[in-house]
């Protein structure tokens, strides 16, 4: 291994990033090794040095800014806000869900022929026998009703 | 700690702005470090800690709890400097503000010696700076610097490796060097 690769091992090194192993052949390349010996100085150092920049604390009153956004800007909705929606398009999803299903229950099978006059009985009085022919079913009431009043 | 974290955390998700103000109250501090020495410039750190936090409120009903809470707060963090360098057009190097040149005095002070520091950070291409600010400031371990921005471990060490690399050969130049690394 040559120096640059040991340049690589001292920042994993000065990290606690190196494997013990690793370790131990720096540690004896460092011993015999004043380059790689000064480098691993002059970064450790560096780090220690930086690590001691006095932290930026920011704006203490941040909060105030951000409460402010929240409660003026309709973007920042959180999704957590999605229940309330979401329970009410469940509610309406059910119910269409039961009522197509109640009427593709209550649609005999054989539904092809049908005595028009149950037909038109089921026109007046209830669901249509065949939804499929509720357009002629709302033609022939309105023919049987005004031929009625005739 | 971390129950206390992960209750605030549930406390959000259920819609508890109360909850959301002290979250914001513990990591306001990182927040606003880490875009101030990545951006340089306090007069935007205001601005953008506002959008980190609006974003960390508007998608943590959506944060899986598999990854440290910390990690995806730096990611948003990193993500929206990034973005506003981008916005900026100024990816290379902002300049301190009041950055006034180190001068020698009889015994260099403390100040000066951060101030220099600082200085030579913020001439680093973004990148090196993310990194350094990660690593040697917050004090990330590899693979959560790794998960920040979403790159191999390799990557990091790489990154790292030539980041300390460009600052050591810049600050070598100063006469203050001997005094920087043996603080």
């Amino acid at each position: 291994m040559n120096c640059k690769n040991y340049l690589k091992l001292i920042n994993k090194l000065i990290d606690n990033e190196l494997e013990s192993s690793q370790k131990l052949s720096l540690e004896s390349h460092l011993k015999i090794c004043p380059e790689c010996f000064t480098a691993f100085k002059e970064l450790g150092g560096l780090k220690k040095t930086i690590r001691q920049i006095p932290a930026f604390d920011g704006n203490p009153f941040l909060w105030t800014r951000i409460y402010e956004a929240i409660k003026n800007s309709p973007v920042a909705e959180p999704i957590f806000a999605l229940p309330k929606f979401f329970k009410t398009w469940v509610a309406v999803a059910a119910a269409f869900t039961i009522i197509t299903g109640g009427l593709l229950f209550a649609i005999p099978e054989d539904s092809e022929e049908t005595d028009p006059k149950t037909e038109m009985e089921s026109a007046i009085y209830g669901i249509p026998s065949n939804p499929e022919n509720l357009e002629r079913i709302t033609i022939n009431f309105l023919v049987y009703t005004n031929s009625k009043h005739v | 700690m971390e129950k206390e974290l992960t209750e605030l955390i549930h406390g959000c998700k259920n819609g508890s702005l109360g909850s959301f103000e002290i979250l914001v109250g513990q990591f306001r501090s990182r927040v606003s470090g880490i875009i101030y020495k990545i951006v340089g410039a306090s007069s935007d750190v205001d601005d953008i800690a506002q959008e980190v936090f609006l974003k960390i409120y508007k998608n943590i009903g959506g944060f899986r709890e598999e990854s440290k809470f910390s990690t995806w707060v730096y990611r948003i963090t990193v993500n929206t400097v990034w973005d506003f360098l981008r916005r900026a057009k100024t990816k290379k190097t902002i300049p301190l503000e009041n950055a006034d040149p180190v001068f020698v005095r009889d015994r260099h002070d403390k100040q000066e010696l951060f101030d220099l520091l600082n200085k030579n950070i913020q001439e680093l291409p973004v990148n090196y700076r993310t990194i350094i600010v990660l690593k040697d400031i917050e004090d990330l371990s590899y693979a959560e610097i790794a998960e920040v921005l979403k790159c191999r471990i390799g990557t990091v060490e790489s990154r790292l490796f030539r980041a300390r690399q460009c600052l050591r050969e810049k600050l070598k130049e100063s006469s203050l060097w001997g005094d920087l690394y043996e603080l």
